[in-house]
């Protein structure tokens, strides 16, 4: 610490200490030989001023100076930023001790994160379709018992089956929806993003720059997180617009959602944008919302990725 | 009618093979994957077309695409698309090029045979049918509409009944009204909508779905 003065001075001085040294030598050319005479001898970097000829040599060598002055200025600064760093920065050690607790936080949150989904999907199948089933499977063998005696009740029965597998269908069909939406896995987030605009209930204009896709796990997210703004601004926000933008540019996707409600939203309360945040954050991506009192709010989101090339189709 | 059908789950193929024959129509082609429907439909060009929207060899929507294709050679072909899920962004690729002949209904339909022929019925006669599911989507998207928030309930049913693609008579057995009150309603829900009365039950699908999706 004590050292960062003296380098301070030193590489500021450095191309001063240049230029000034070449006029000296520009000097000496024309009374290098007078002050040689006068202070019995005298030299200029490694050139022995002894007469004309050294003389003119010792201006040359000067004029040079300065170019290799404007040369090293920049340098020097840049050398004294990367010194600044050195001083200031965490060092590598600490660097890695901050993202080691990064990851296992992320970690811990991503199995937390999978293990509620597992028992959310569990629940859903336990309470849904497979009650339906069981009950399909006992009226159908009521409808059976019923089936020389009384035709007319066992076509009510009939009729309550199917239901009960309709009911059942359209459970799965919720379900899956919840966990992996159709339209993600065929086209991919574009036209998923695409496909949540057409039903939001806000006017929503969407803006897309996406060449590629990114890996399923992190349209998965972002898709989730896309939808998750989306609801929170119907029901929340009081305004009637959304503008929506996502594009991708120098290895990281972005998306930007913006609508012209009340604002006032915060990240600390409420469940949904922390969720939002841990899920993107096990991508090491982060989430920003800006919503002061009367709008709007700005919900901004950014995560590190990589896009495959388009996918071509065979017709 | 001359059907193509394809549908990759050997169960289901057979059932719809056999269900088609039961109401007396010729299924010409049953494919099980894209590349093989696309071929199909430009040589056989059936009458209607009953397609699953997820084939091989993707397993994405290569039924959905292979129709889009087919249609862009032979405008108006009529094709009936089935799925697992309906999305009401494929709703709207389908609808897109405006000519008609298309449906679009979850699988769960068909086990309804009577009226799962019906929707097949409509789309060879170049009717638009869309699942109530497409449908209740697009209305709630709409939840802020003036246009839509402005109608009573029952013209809100009559409009949903209306964007499945039913007819005056369908709409009236389905909301247990008559078609008088049918006609009245539907008087009344156009112009709240801003939307021109339209002279064939196909254009009037067509004009409702679009409003819808705007």
């Amino acid at each position: 610490m004590t050292l960062d003065p003296v380098v301070g001075v030193a590489l500021a001085f450095l191309p001063i200490g240049l230029v000034l040294s070449g006029l000296w030598g520009m000097g000496l050319a024309f009374y290098g030989v007078d002050l040689s005479a006068a202070w019995e001898g005298l030299w200029f970097d490694f050139i022995p001023v002894e007469g004309r000829t050294t003389a003119y040599l010792a201006g040359v060598l000067g004029l040079l100076h300065l170019p290799l002055a404007l040369w090293l200025a920049p340098r020097t600064v840049r050398a004294h930023g990367a010194w600044t760093r050195r001083l200031l920065a965490p060092s590598e050690a600490a660097r890695m001790a901050e993202r080691i607790e990064h990851l296992s936080v992320t970690r811990s949150d991503a199995v937390d994160t999978q293990m509620a989904e597992i028992r959310r999907i569990e629940r859903d199948l336990h309470d849904g379709a497979q009650a339906r089933l069981v009950a399909m499977g006992m009226t159908l063998d009521a409808a059976e018992h019923l089936l020389g005696s009384n035709p007319e009740a066992v076509r009510a029965l009939l009729i309550e089956a199917r239901e009960s597998s309709s009911k059942a269908l359209e459970e799965l069909r919720d379900l899956v929806r919840g966990i992996h939406p159709p339209v993600l896995a065929d086209r991919g987030l574009a036209d998923a993003v695409r496909a949540l605009a057409l039903v939001s209930p806000l006017t929503t204009d969407v803006t897309i720059d996406l060449p590629g896709r990114p890996e399923p796990p992190v349209e998965s997210a972002v898709y989730f997180a896309v939808s998750e703004v989306l609801a929170n601004a119907a029901k929340h926000s009081g305004g009637d617009r959304v503008w929506l933008d996502l594009r991708y540019g120098h290895g990281m996707l972005r998306v930007g959602i913006t609508d012209d409600g009340r604002g006032g939203a915060d990240i600390t309360r409420g469940t949904g944008l922390r969720g939002i945040e841990r899920r993107l954050a096990t991508f090491d991506g982060v989430l920003a919302v800006s919503s002061p009192l009367n709008g709007p709010t700005m919900v901004t989101m950014e995560i590190p990725c990589a896009l495959s090339s388009p996918k071509t189709t065979s017709c | 009618m001359r059907v193509v059908l394809a549908e990759d789950h050997f169960l289901l193929r057979d059932g719809l093979i056999r269900l088609l024959g039961a109401f007396g129509h010729e299924v010409v082609a049953a494919v099980d994957n894209g590349p093989d429907l696309l071929t199909a439909l430009t040589t056989h060009r059936p009458d209607v077309a009953v397609v699953d929207v997820r084939l091989p060899p993707t397993f994405a929507d290569e039924g959905l695409r292979a129709a889009l294709a087919a249609r862009s050679r032979l405008p108006a072909l009529p094709v009936l698309l089935l799925s697992q899920y309906v999305e009401p962004l494929y709703a709207r690729e389908l609808l897109a090029d405006g000519a008609g002949a298309v449906g679009y209904v979850l699988k769960d339909r068909v086990s309804n045979g009577a009226e799962f022929m019906n929707t097949i019925r409509c789309v060879a006669d170049g009717g638009t049918v869309m699942d109530p599911e497409v449908v209740t989507a697009l209305l709630s998207s709409k939840g802020r509409d003036q246009g839509v928030g402005s109608l009573t309930p029952r013209e809100r049913e009559v409009l949903a009944a209306l964007a499945e693609g039913r007819s005056n008579a369908g709409i009236a057995e389905a909301l247990f009204i008559t078609e008088k009150a049918v006609a009245k309603h539907i008087g009344n829900i156009f112009p709240k909508l801003g939307l021109h009365a339209c002279d064939s039950d196909n254009r009037r699908v067509l004009a409702v779905l679009a409003y819808l999706e705007r």
